[in-house]
């Protein structure tokens, strides 16, 4: 179990690292992307925009310290699932959008959102199997019973 | 109690990271200020300028009729084909082009730079961040 | 004491408000999927006056000319509904437009609305302009026409404004589109033209153009 853990967390922090240094090497194209979804106005588009990449790296850097990465993966689970939300409202409203995701600057319209939408999902279920680990490997204080790989 | 705290920590840590990255990224900070973009420029700018430019008026003829830049001409996609003629004889490469429309939320003025450089290898077709009235003549 | 005062003004002001005519909208943005091949779109906002007055509306304020609203009326009774159509036209519109569209009441309030047309491009061409360079022998240069589209798309027309550069189809090409060559008339041609390509799209052979801007330096 401990070395399925750690797969995931490699995983997760090496495409979140990914992510974070496409989206800080192009500010501009991350808050073209942001604005194409028409969720939020101006201002709150411009600090998700530059705090975003910042917290994917926090989050991927903190996967690997023990104290931290339950918390972290935690944390996974509820940005993935925002991204997710994004992505399906944006779907449903029937708009075409730049996903934004890793320097991708493609137009998603359609059909043509399955596949993202496949990959968020795949990306939240990894964070969950990833907290659900840490959680059953956590020490007794906790009270999460310990498990034996 | 101790996970909410360490997720405050995260985040506080990662804005913390935002912030430093606006003082130290230039990038960062246009974005946070609203900067000028590349294919912006400003009416000061655009007045310096002078007669050495090229102005576009992307508004609707009605509009361009009622009042415009001096010497403007008129370019939109109502009537891309008949407009654009008199844009591309009148260019000579190295001139600016400052396109205008309405106001600051009007795409218009977006859209037809955007032509201009994909689509007449115009690449200094800039649009106009201000109030292009402020150019009007008396 | 004081808080009580407030929570009173508050809600004075609230219920003040509840007794003014008001429209309630079904939806404040309506997204008009399109391709080149079709002339337009409608977007429809559809609303009722929940309000205790009756509500008329003294204007309508689109942010684009390409984009005619249509009301058959202007006055509405507590309970009724309504219909604003906002007509667009696609022009030679291509990508994603956002226009707003401000609905001004005669008590001078507000109510924006958005229509976001989707224009989906079914001809793709490159590249988008050509330059010989100061130099450069006046060979015939081509501009690839590929169709985004299983629909018919037929060329109609190429025209080159400036008649030192020859425009026209050439035959041979394998993919599912067109070949057009644009040709300087001699070695010392000097000067720009647009070449217009016009075509027709759809069942409906809806025309559409497209411009490219030959330029010899």
């Amino acid at each position: 179990m401990k070395i399925v853990a750690h797969a995931i967390r490699l995983v997760l922090a090496f495409l979140f690292t990914w992510a974070a240094i496409t989206k800080i090497s192009d500010p501009r194209a991350f808050q073209d992307a942001i604005a194409s979804y028409h969720l939020l106005p101006w201002l709150p588009a411009a600090i998700v925009t530059v705090w975003m990449p910042w917290l994917e790296l926090t989050l991927a850097v903190a996967l690997w310290i023990p104290r931290l990465g339950r918390t972290a993966a935690g944390m996974l689970v509820a940005l993935c699932s925002v991204f997710l939300v994004a992505l399906l409202q944006a779907w449903f409203r029937g708009i075409d959008i730049t996903c934004g995701c890793f320097g991708d600057s493609s137009v998603v319209s359609g059909m043509a959102y399955l596949p993202y939408v496949g990959r968020d999902l795949g990306l939240v279920s990894l964070a969950v199997v990833l907290w659900r680990l840490d959680a059953k490997a956590a020490p007794v204080e906790t009270g999460a019973a310990l498990d034996n790989p | 109690m101790g996970s909410l705290r360490k997720s405050a920590a995260l985040l506080a840590i990662a804005a913390v990271l935002g912030g430093l990255s606006v003082t130290f990224n230039p990038a960062a900070r246009a974005v946070l200020l609203d900067a000028l973009r590349e294919d912006e420029i400003t009416v000061a700018d655009a007045k310096a300028l002078g007669a050495a430019a090229l102005w576009i008026d992307a508004r609707s003829r009605a509009d361009f009729e009622s009042g415009h830049v001096e010497g403007a001409l008129q370019l939109n996609e109502d009537s891309w084909i008949e407009l654009l003629i008199p844009v591309i004889e009148r260019w000579q490469p190295g001139m600016p082009v400052v396109v205008y429309c309405d106001s600051q939320g009007c795409q218009a003025s977006r859209k037809v730079a955007e032509r201009l450089r994909a689509e007449a290898g115009i690449d200094s077709a800039k649009v106009l961040r201000g109030d292009w009235s402020e150019l009007r003549p008396r | 004491m004081l808080s009580r005062s407030l929570l009173a003004v508050v809600l004075s002001v609230a219920l003040a408000s509840a007794c003014t005519a008001e429209l309630k909208w079904e939806a404040t943005e309506v997204i008009l999927d399109l391709d080149s091949s079709q002339a337009g779109g409608e977007a429809v906002f559809r609303f009722v006056n929940e309000g205790t007055g009756p509500v008329k509306i003294a204007r309508i304020a689109p942010g684009c000319g390409c984009t005619v609203p249509v009301l058959d009326k202007t006055e509405f009774a507590p309970g009724e509904t309504g219909t604003l159509s906002a007509r667009f036209t696609t022009g030679e519109r291509r990508g994603a437009y956002h226009v707003p569209i401000v609905v001004v009441f005669d008590d001078d309030t507000t109510a924006e609305l958005s229509l976001v047309a989707q224009i989906r491009e079914l001809v793709k061409y490159f590249p988008l302009n050509l330059v010989w360079t100061n130099g450069e022998t006046r060979a015939s240069k081509n501009v690839e026409l590929h169709w985004n589209t299983t629909d018919k798309v037929e060329v109609t027309s190429i025209r080159s404004v400036n008649p030192a550069f020859k425009a026209e189809l050439a035959p041979d090409h394998d993919w599912n589109g067109a070949l057009v060559r644009i040709s300087p008339s001699g070695d010392d041609v000097k000067g720009v033209s647009v070449v217009v390509i016009t075509t027709v799209q759809g069942p409906n052979r809806i025309s559409r153009t497209y411009t490219l801007v030959a330029r010899a330096i």
